[in-house]
């Protein structure tokens, strides 16, 4: 077997501020391997974003600070890289897509200028030749009469055709890792399938990874091949998509399908648990989400659980048996 | 966007009638009349009544603010009751000085905002912030007239490297015609300094904060770029918006300042022609302040639309 495209090994990702240091990341370990699709969800404030800045290496540090006992990228220690070299990873060998395409693109800046100026910082292609290319972009991703938008501004499209452009631009280097950051949660039902499905086909093409963080169980059950669970800014369950979303091992996942009523569904979002996460500038000595589960055992409240391996490449750090739990669909 | 300007254009003498009508009526109202205190209290009434008739001061006000027009629309703005010269080749004389000395102070407001505003945003809670932070508070709280007074003590009578006055004079040298420009334009530019700083450094932190910033950043561009192709380009849209307005607005501002340094310039004008109630003055130079401020408005909103493609009139 191949080494895995990206290794994440212990990763804690703080921020300092007044009420003390909020540990936004707090020992995420996971691995990634080559051509895989890897869903990340977790309710708000878990520190999906988080993770995958600190992967870019985009968080400003201060009042930010990454550390890790491994960040490895296809053999590259990315924290080793100086600010320098880590500008010639961004986009050319991991690229990101945002939630909000119409903020997420410079509104003073045209399209086509948004995309050249990609190709010719990374593939050093000049004027002509980088504006062909971004032509065959966004004629790649869908955009009728692409060279007469080349000129256009982002204001110009629509929610679902910006989003296009920014996958036009995010692929335009092709990566070998795709980082989308709830690339499809502002945009309608309709036109969120076609994005996914754009995505889809253009990774298997460029034979990227993806790392997919998003907010919809459905979708992500639909697209991916395994799947991350976080909760305060740890993983909490991983494993493959049938495991971990049918035989949930973590009260916190089991919380959430119970709270999905049918994960066949795309379309459907996380629905809040009952109570709220924890304070993450405390420290824990505890499951995070003690307070709020509904499976508790007496260990719970004694010892911290460790994430442990409880079926072949199914992880979770829970002490409740939730076997009883599971749906019977399955 | 031709349209609106057109339309703007349109209402400018709209505004420019209601202005002049009402200094006129003020001008008029207020105590002292020119002739009187030109002529002094010995002369004879017919002489006075005389010359009353001449500057149209027996007629009805509406008659006079009716002819008045008449003449501004045909190019004329009357003559100055105390000098013996029109209104025209006064301001041909003044609007100049005022002009360049507005521009000075501007170019210098400008060149020392930009890198401050950038800086203090960049550094925000620093040491530098709070230094850039320091040299506004001083540009908004000392009065000009004060700042000046400190510049020529401090650069003209002890270090002996500036002129204190001099504008106007015929000069021999390029820096003996500029060099006289300075400790005006630096007194009269601080509190601009003040303004585009503080607005700069606003805009730089929201845009920065900005998702597109990230994007940005993901990309991989250069610290550089990023600074400058995709925040300042954002941020400076306010920034250059807010110089055009504040250029129309230095014109009709700079009256201790000129008298300070002796600046034969358009408020020493205006000062002096209210002192003598010299009316055709006051009304032909407030007509051309209001009209420059109105322009410079416009300019600020064709400047916005030229910058920012979102804005399409
Ligand atoms: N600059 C910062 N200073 C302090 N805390 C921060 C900062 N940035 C992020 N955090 C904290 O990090 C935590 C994780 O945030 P993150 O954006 O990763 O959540 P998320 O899982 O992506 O949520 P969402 O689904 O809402 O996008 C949050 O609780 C947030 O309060
Ligand atoms: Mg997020």
């Amino acid at each position: 077997m191949t080494s895995p495209l990206l290794t994440v090994n212990n990763l804690r990702t703080s921020f300092r501020s007044d009420r003390g240091t909020v540990r936004a990341v707090d020992g995420v370990s996971f691995t990634l391997n080559r051509g895989e699709i890897l869903g990340l969800v977790g309710e708000s404030g878990s520190g999906k974003s988080m993770t995958a800045m600190s992967i870019m290496r985009l968080i400003p540090e201060p009042p930010g600070s990454v550390e890790a006992d491994e960040l490895r990228f296809d053999g590259i220690d990315l924290l080793a890289l100086s600010e320098r070299q880590m500008l010639d990873v961004r986009a050319a060998r991991i690229a990101m897509i945002f939630q909000d395409p119409m903020r997420s693109l410079n509104p003073v800046l045209s399209v086509g200028r948004q995309l050249t100026e990609t190709l010719r910082r990374h593939l050093a292609l000049d004027g002509a030749a980088a504006r062909r290319r971004a032509i065959e972009l966004l004629e790649m991703v869908g955009i009728p009469m692409a060279k007469s938008r080349l000129g256009a501004y982002p204001h110009e499209f629509s929610g679902g055709m910006r989003q296009r452009v920014m996958i036009a631009i995010a692929l335009s280097c092709n990566p070998s890792l795709l980082i989308a950051d709830e690339a499809t949660t502002a945009l309608d039902v309709t036109v969120q399938a076609q994005i996914v499905d754009l995505i889809k086909t253009l990774v298997k093409d460029i034979g990227a990874s993806v790392i997919w963080i998003s907010h919809d169980l459905g979708l992500v059950a639909n697209l991916c091949d395994r799947v991350n669970v976080m909760y305060a800014g740890r993983i909490v369950e991983s494993g493959p998509i049938r495991d971990v979303f049918y035989r949930p091992s973590h009260g916190y996942t089991l919380g959430l399908m119970s709270c999905t009523p049918r994960i066949d569904l795309v379309g459907e979002r996380l629905r809040p648990i009952e109570g709220l996460p924890p304070d993450l500038s405390r420290p824990m000595t505890l499951c995070p989400f003690l307070p709020r589960c509904a499976h508790s055992v007496d260990r719970c409240r004694t010892e911290r659980p460790a994430l442990i391996e409880e079926q072949p490449a199914h992880w979770a750090s829970c002490f409740a048996d939730l076997t009883g739990s599971w749906r019977q669909t399955t | 966007m031709w349209r609106y300007v057109f339309r703007r254009l349109g209402q400018i003498p709209i505004v420019l009638v209601v202005v002049t009508i009402t200094i006129f009526i003020v001008v008029r109202s207020t105590p002292g009349d020119p002739i009187q205190i030109m002529l002094g209290m010995q002369t004879s009434p017919d002489a006075v009544a005389a010359i009353r008739h001449e500057f149209r001061f027996d007629q009805p006000l509406y008659r006079q603010y009716l002819l008045w027009l008449w003449d501004v629309v045909h190019g004329d703005l009357g003559r100055s009751v105390r000098l013996n010269q029109s209104v025209v080749s006064l301001l041909t004389e003044r609007f100049p000085v005022s002009f360049r000395l507005a521009l000075a102070a501007m170019v210098f407001a400008v060149l020392v905002s930009i890198p401050l505003g950038i800086i203090s945003a960049l550094r925000r809670n620093t040491w530098v912030d709070y230094l850039c932070t320091g040299v506004t508070l001083i540009g908004f709280s000392i009065p000009n007239f004060a700042l000046a007074l400190v510049l020529i003590f401090v650069l003209s009578v002890k270090l002996q490297l500036l002129p204190i006055t001099g504008i106007g004079a015929t000069s021999s040298s390029l820096w003996a015609s500029i060099a006289p420009y300075v400790l005006p334009s630096l007194a009269l530019g601080m509190l601009q300094v003040a303004v585009l700083t503080r607005l700069l450094r606003s805009s730089m932190i929201d845009v920065l904060s900005q998702d597109y910033i990230r994007t940005a950043r993901a990309k991989g561009l250069m610290p550089s770029t990023v600074l400058v192709v995709h925040a300042l380009k954002n941020a400076l849209i306010p920034f250059v918006t807010m110089i055009a307005i504040q250029f129309g607005y230095l014109i009709g501002i700079q009256v201790t300042i000129e008298y300070t340094f002796a600046i034969p310039g358009m408020g020493t004008a205006i000062l002096n022609a209210v002192v003598n109630r010299d009316f055709p003055v006051i009304q032909g130079f407030t007509l051309v302040i209001a009209s420059f401020f109105l322009l410079t408005n416009i300019l600020a909103d064709i400047l916005y639309s030229v910058l920012d493609p979102r804005i399409r009139y």
